[in-house]
């Protein structure tokens, strides 16, 4: 049987891996919630690195990223060294604005150890404005990824 | 007559929406949270498909299915189809999924949609 056979090899997602580190954790030897948001974030700018892609060049150096939802559930703790895989989807893609949905899976055994979302859209810092997203953007970087999140297993 | 499945995960949360989704479908679905509990439901009573997650503490999916099948070859039953669902995909884990030919294989978190396609198709290969 080929992998293509397997419905797997049709599934689509952003995957970031990283390492808990000393910094990471509190003196009783697991992560800190507060370091979920973060890896959270380091996943979506892992992501969205080509965010400029598709502005016009005037805007380049003008774009900043904005959460205007945020919602984190927590599963079990990370611990010390513990190999941690943030698996990235994107959905509700729209003129100006997309969700992201967050699966963050302890590598060693797969358990779950919280899921995240984040409505973003990107301001021009200096005039204000919310901006149209690039097609680029939306074409390379987040339908590949696309998914219907009331379809899914988990509720974000 | 339902059809009977097997479900085989640790994730709590995983067993019981795809419990939820499976029983919502007419399916008769019957979850446990390890390979040995497994292996004992197996030998209870009759399935129609197993799904088994690969990571698992002690026994793990692969080792589950390759038990439950010389189940079958030893007391003569019928083979049953199987799907493996994984938290994340490997290189590693896809080969392991392509040399026991299970019926499908997916990885969390799946399409419910797609989920439900694969049982079907899956059944009908049984």
């Amino acid at each position: 049987m080929a992998p293509a056979d397997f419905s797997a090899a049709k599934q689509k997602e952003f995957t970031y891996s990283l390492v808990v580190t000393q910094g990471d954790i509190t003196p009783y030897g697991s992560a800190s919630f507060v370091n979920y948001v973060r890896w959270y974030n380091i996943a979506r700018d892992a992501l969205l690195q080509w965010r400029a892609l598709g502005f016009d060049e005037s805007l380049k150096n003008s774009v900043e990223t904005e959460v205007s939802f945020c919602n984190i559930q927590y599963k079990r703790e990370a611990m010390l060294q513990d190999e941690i895989i943030i698996k990235v989807n994107s959905s509700e893609i729209k003129d100006n604005e997309f969700t992201l949905l967050f699966t963050l899976i302890e590598k060693g055994n797969a358990l779950l150890i919280s899921l995240g979302k984040q409505k973003i859209e990107f301001r021009n810092f200096k005039s204000g404005e919310i901006l149209a997203l690039p097609q680029p953007l939306i074409k390379d970087v987040l339908k590949p990824i696309e998914v219907d999140e009331k379809n899914l297993l988990f509720k974000y | 007559m339902a059809k009977k499945i097997l479900v085989v995960d640790d994730e709590e949360l995983v067993i019981e929406s795809v419990r939820r989704l499976l029983k919502r479908e007419g399916y008769d679905a019957t979850v446990v949270n390890s390979g040995k509990q497994a292996l004992d439901k197996v030998r209870e009573g009759d399935f129609d498909l197993v799904v088994s997650d690969i990571r698992m503490p002690e026994l793990d999916g692969i080792q589950v299915i390759k038990n439950i099948r010389e189940y079958f070859r030893q007391n003569k039953k019928k083979a049953i189809p199987e799907i493996l669902i994984t938290g994340y995909s490997t290189p590693e884990s896809f080969k392991q999924a392509q040399e026991l030919r299970v019926a499908d294989y997916i990885y969390k978190p799946f399409d419910i949609i797609d989920f439900l396609e694969v049982v079907k198709k899956s059944l009908k290969k049984g």
